[in-house]
């Protein structure tokens, strides 16, 4: 879908390629003429407004209970009922993005950022470096998410975001670090690298300038898949009872709160509000990924 | 603590139940569901787990709450509780007790078998008193059930005699009858106690050492017993099925085969509904919603349990304001109780005002209404004893900012919302009640066994407890019991509420308490002191909320639990 | 080839070591013990200090950790994991019935993505911008934005509940003369399975469909076309083979990640499994259960690690052994 609008859209502004207009500059046109791209630019973006901005949409505190009208239906004063503590829904609805965004932002940061740094070494170098680097990542993919973060409640004998958004940070790069240094392995041995490094490319520049635009496409899934997983993960933690306090307010939460037969089946609108709110934001990350891959990718410009 | 994450702090409750529980297992006298159809005899009814249940299915063995219950199936006891609570026949169905109170004379039901057709006999009886004592069970096995015959004479101090041995109080006087003698009179010794006396089948367990009983094959799988449904497959996490025993001492049952399963409290509504399950205890929340599935009938009975709120008295910090009764009571004026109850279990509990739930046939009524929701009280208490307000909250007598913290279990959001709630009621009244992060509960029993100088971060917490059938106070509540150190610490000896206390605990047992008149009169005054010095702020005891199918006929459901599943019967067809 | 495998199976066990170690440290910095639930709330034992302490010096929880390792090694050459705290059992029976369990259901996932993962990724990449690239697209990325335990629900709700086609717990049925039959045990994995695998698969497709329009635009798939073979056969000879090589780094670590990630869907299916042993194992500070499951966790973890990269190394003869 994005990428052929993106490549028709790179064939018609071949013709009109003017000389002085510098790479950033092309890409990001081609990325804004991707409407996907700016579809999920503008979604995540009003996301973004609705949960910083949250009380300027509701009057009530995501904190504040009412234990005298709880688990109320929808109504004009509560348009998304109340839950099991008195809290308004529609206004955790908007502050649980708060909690969920972090763990997102988090996610797709280290995932990308520290996931291609690590692993682009790792992989770019090979050799007793890629050895080490990798046995070390080993080490680290053997705590996952749920034991490591059941470790560390017990052993410091709390919970919350600042151990969740921790153990998200510490989990998060790993897999993609060994998986981008099997996309630089494959790299390394391409022609159009061992040609720069032949022509005396310095090593940094080969990554960043030669390598680092072949990997957008692969790191576009892993980031949009990194997101939708840790912010899953969070529902998922909720639902075996290792998650945020009750007093916070979180998308995860609310969806494993409601995520129950009966609730399913005759309260929908318990977990329909941050089940699309959680499917909008990962929806927008991945058409962003997907327009930054169409517009930077170089393959997709010849 | 039901429901929904229950995944883990149910080992909360599990312990508990199942150290209380008694085994009086199945009784009662009639059908509570009006049948007006013919009874049916056959059909599978399934019941289920929420987790997973443990594989050692020999009487009194298994931890586990659940195993215990699938065990109660297949082993009768010597006496059952009936629906009102009281001792009836089972395998005994004739019993006497000498004048002085101290030997019990029991008689076995010359139609008690087997499910394999042979006759229950003194034999077997033995084995199960000589197994409750043995070595094996209560030291290597870590068994729990081996105070229950502690009493016994010629059981020594430590508890146990060797594998085989049989106690000197034990006497077989014929193939049906045998007697019971104690070191002390109790009026508690037979409910809490010698009616758990469970059969065991000498015919194949006599023949094994008992250091080798645990983990036989007739462990992970009897396939023979006294109760009304025997074993006939177990799949380790999964379920147990089992069948009719044709031999029933109590009846044949009508329904052939009783399978229990373990499913997700997440999706048992949906089993239920579909008819996958015939069964289950739903969560009061939904119970409204179930209601209105057309297969489906729903049942609520109190629990014998409650949950309560617990101090701390000997913490270094705040112990010497946690210690004042009138602390204590304003705290008890302070919670909306019946607004707790409302939100926390849509309406199905009751409050607790004392040490025994009200549907408890000891129960003293004249508890009822006491502490009722009143912040003024509680606001006038709290300034009697010095606590003034400063910035908004109240600090100790000295001064001192007031500033106790909740610690919790994890795992539960029932558990969370009541700390919530208690913390919002708490704030109304000027005290700064903070909740610690939920921790594990095993944690939190770590804290508080090793809390003799109050110097764990543990202040305030949460927990429940599950009574068995008779209400006998020792173990629990006595200065010197090992419980009260635990989770009330009501032990200073020169308080005289104390003395009290512990004068009238022994008085609920002693030779007088054989009158019963004597001993609800005594019970009475203690739950009146209980009531007034409130070593602990209880709460409310939440109900039982039971869906099951509409072709399900004649259950008897009671805060015991779930009665006579042998005259339980499936209708066919709607 | 063969010396390259040898080296990195010896290569394990540093990892291995390193990763006990770590476990072992963890383990008992957290509070509380296994018998402290055990014993704490029976009343009728007066003195549980000293049953604790007793229980602990049978376990041999009163030696110093180093100590304590040691033993664990030692027993663990012996083929000894250990008894389990909690339920008095041999840590080996336990595991003997739960990983055969997650082995099933992992792999039969692993399967389920594969077969219809990179199928439909390849065609997607094929017919970009079509109507199957578009509404696959969409439809996976909705599938691997919700979390997977809401779709077992709908799963069940579905399949067992209304229309009555599949069970909804269990490996088994129970009291049926078929029970354990291959039939009825396939016919229990296929709901789990299909929960475990669904979001795999959303990822799956959209890492093919990325990686084959890459390759789609190199140089020798160009050749190719231009030579004019036919594109049925581009396809397969030259794009796929070089296509699917990332697939299978990630491939050799999801076997991990399917059994840590499968906790929650044992509970909802009632599928006795590593997951569940595991966390409960935390929970209860059951030592030697956690133990022995972190140790099997990393043996598949660095196993899949390991196969990966052999994969990785016979599929691409440009990378080298090193």
């Amino acid at each position: 879908m994005a990428t052929s609008m993106a490549s028709n859209a790179g064939i018609k502004s071949r013709g009109a390629v003017v000389k002085g207009k510098s790479p950033s500059r092309l890409a990001f046109e081609r990325f804004m003429r991707n409407p996907l791209a700016v579809a999920g630019t503008v979604i995540l973006l009003a996301i973004i407004f609705v949960t910083v901005g949250a009380p300027l949409f509701t009057h009530y505190s995501p904190s504040a209970m009412n234990i005298m009208n709880t688990n109320a239906p929808p109504s004009a004063a509560h348009p998304l009922g109340t839950d099991q503590s008195g809290y308004d829904n529609l206004t955790r609805l908007l502050y649980g993005g708060r909690v969920d965004l972090t763990v997102a932002f988090s996610a797709g940061v280290m995932t990308l950022v520290i996931g291609t740094i690590y692993g682009g070494i790792s992989g770019f170098f090979g050799g007793w470096i890629d050895n080490l680097m990798m046995r070390f990542v080993d080490v680290m993919l053997n705590f996952p998410f749920v034991v490591f973060i059941l470790f560390l409640e017990a052993v410091f004998n709390t919970s919350g975001e600042l151990l969740l958004i921790t153990v998200v940070v510490l989990t998060s790069w790993p897999a993609s670090g060994r998986f981008m240094r099997g996309v630089f392995i494959q790299l390394r041995e391409q022609d159009f690298v061992i040609g720069a490094t032949t022509i005396g490319a310095g090593t940094w520049r080969t990554i960043f300038r030669h390598m680092l635009p072949n990997t957008v496409g692969t790191l576009s899934v892993l980031v949009s898949f990194a997101v939708a997983g840790y912010v899953g993960l969070e529902a998922a933690l909720t639902f075996i009872g290792l998650g945020l306090p009750l007093t916070v307010a979180s998308w995860g939460g609310m969806l494993s709160d409601a995520s129950n037969y009966t609730a399913m089946t005759t309260q929908p609108y318990l977990w329909l509000p941050p089940a699309i709110m959680i499917v909008l934001t990962i929806l927008s990350v991945n058409f962003i990924g997907d327009g930054l891959r169409d517009a930077f990718d170089p393959q997709m410009r010849s | 603590m039901k429901r929904k994450k229950a995944l883990f702090s149910a080992a909360a409750v599990m312990t508990l139940s199942t150290l209380f529980a008694g085994f009086g297992g199945i009784g009662g006298a009639f059908a509570a569901t009006a049948h007006r159809a013919p009874i049916v005899n056959g059909g599978t009814m399934v019941q289920t787990f929420p987790t997973a249940f443990g594989l050692n299915f020999i009487p009194f063995l298994s931890t586990s709450a659940y195993t215990a219950q699938a065990t109660a199936y297949s082993f009768d006891s010597i006496l059952r509780f009936n629906r009102k609570d009281q001792l009836s026949a089972d395998i005994v169905n004739k019993w006497s007790v000498s004048p002085n109170k101290l030997t019990y004379t029991f008689w076995i039901n010359p139609k008690a078998r087997w499910s394999n057709g042979t006759y229950i006999t003194t034999a077997d009886i033995k084995l199960g008193v000589d197994w409750l004592l043995s070595t094996s069970y209560n030291k290597t096995d870590g068994g729990a059930y081996g105070y229950l015959l502690s009493n016994v004479a010629g059981v020594p101090k430590s508890g146990y005699l060797p594998d085989g041995q049989t106690p000197s109080g034990f006497k077989i006087l014929g193939p049906r009858e045998f007697s019971v003698t104690l070191q002390q009179a109790d009026a508690a010794a037979l409910p809490a106690g010698l009616a758990a006396i469970t059969p065991l089948p000498a015919q194949i367990l006599g023949k094994i050492p008992m250091s080798k009983w645990k983990g036989s094959a007739f462990d992970l799988h009897p396939w023979v017993g006294s109760g009304p449904f025997i074993t006939t497959s177990v799949v380790p996490g999964q379920s147990i099925t089992q069948k009719a025993n044709p031999y029933y001492v109590l009846g044949r049952p009508h329904i052939a085969q009783n399978v229990w399963k373990v499913i997700s409290v997440d999706v048992v509504n949906g089993d239920l509904a579909s008819g996958q399950v015939t069964i289950a205890g739903i969560h009061a929340i939904d119970a409204a919603q179930m209601k209105k599935v057309p297969n489906l009938n729903l049942s609520v009975v109190p629990t014998n349990g409650f949950d309560y709120l617990g101090w701390r008295l000997n913490n270094a910090t705040f112990g010497s304001v946690f210690s004042q009764v009138k602390f204590r009571q304003a705290v008890e004026y302070a919670l909306n109780r019946p607004a707790m109850i409302k939100a926390l279990y849509a309406g199905y509990g009751t409050v607790e005002n004392g040490p025994l739930p009200p549907i408890n046939f000891w129960y003293n009524k004249a508890l009822n209404g006491t502490y009722a929701y009143n912040p003024a009280k509680a606001n006038a208490l709290l300034n009697s004893i010095g606590m003034k307000i400063k910035n908004g909250w109240r600090t100790m007598p000295n001064g001192q900012p007031f500033t106790p913290t909740l610690t919790i279990s994890s795992g539960n959001a029932t558990i969370q919302r009541q700390a919530d709630f208690i913390q919002h009621f708490l704030q109304a009244v000027h005290i700064n009640l903070k909740i610690n992060p939920p921790i594990n509960f095993n944690t939190i029993l770590n804290q508080l066994n090793s809390d003799a100088n109050g110097k764990q971060p543990i202040q305030a917490f949460l927990l429940a407890w599950s009574l068995s059938n008779d209400p006998d106070p020792r173990g629990l509540w006595r200065s010197t019991d090992n419980l009260n150190t635990v989770t009330i610490d009501w032990t200073n000896p020169k308080d005289p509420a104390i003395q009290l206390n512990d004068k009238l605990i022994h008085e609920s047992h002693g030779m007088a308490a054989y009158n019963i008149n004597y001993r609800i009169a005594t019970l009475n005054k203690w739950q009146a002191l209980l009531n007034q010095q409130l070593p602990e702020n209880f709460l409310f005891d939440q109900s039982t909320v039971t869906a099951y199918n509409k072709n399900l006929h004649g259950v008897v459901f009671t805060p015991y639990g779930n009665l006579d599943p042998q005259k339980w019967w499936l209708s066919t067809g709607n | 080839m063969v010396s390259y495998v040898i080296r990195r199976l010896l290569g394990l066990i540093p990892t291995l070591f390193i990763i006990t170690v770590i476990v072992f440290s963890l383990m008992h910095l957290m509070p509380g013990n296994a018998f402290q639930a055990l014993v704490g709330l029976n009343p009728h034992i007066k003195d549980a200090a000293k049953v604790i302490a007793q229980r602990m010096a049978n376990s041999g929880l009163n030696l110093s950790w180093p100590q304590q390792y040691v033993n664990w090694i030692v027993n663990l050459l012996h083929g000894n994991l250990g008894t389990s705290f909690e339920f008095q059992q041999p840590v080996t029976t336990l595991i003997g019935t739960a990983l055969p369990n997650t082995v099933t259901l992992a792999l039969t996932a692993e399967l389920i993505i594969l077969i219809i993962g990179i199928p439909i990724g390849v065609f997607q990449a094929n017919r970009v911008n079509k109507g199957f690239d578009i509404s696959t697209s969409l439809f996976a990325v909705l599938l691997y934005s919700v979390p997977g335990f809401i779709f077992a629900l709908f799963l069940i709700f579905i399949f067992s509940f209304t229309l009555n086609w599949l069970p909804s717990m269990g490996t088994v049925t129970a009291a049926v003369p078929w029970s354990g039959d291959l039939g009825d045990r396939i016919q229990h994995l296929i709901l789990p399975a299909t929960a475990l695998a669904l979001p795999s698969v959303a990822y799956y497709t959209r890492l093919m469909r990325a990686n084959t329009l890459q390759v789609f635009f190199q140089d020798y798939v160009r050749t190719a076309r231009a030579k004019g073979l036919r594109s049925g056969r581009v396809l397969f000879r030259h794009v796929l083979r070089n296509a699917i090589i990332p697939i299978t780094t990630q491939f050799g670590f999801d076997i991990g990640g399917l059994v840590g990630g499968a906790v929650i869907l044992e509970q909802i299916f009632t599928w006795p499994g590593m997951g569940e042993l595991t966390i409960n194992a935390n929970l209860n500070r059951d030592y030697p259960v956690i133990l022995a499951t972190t140790l099997i966790f990393a043996v598949m973890v660095l196993l899949g690690n390991l196969i990966a990269d052999i994969l990785l190394a016979s599929m691409d003869p440009r990378v080298r052994y090193n």
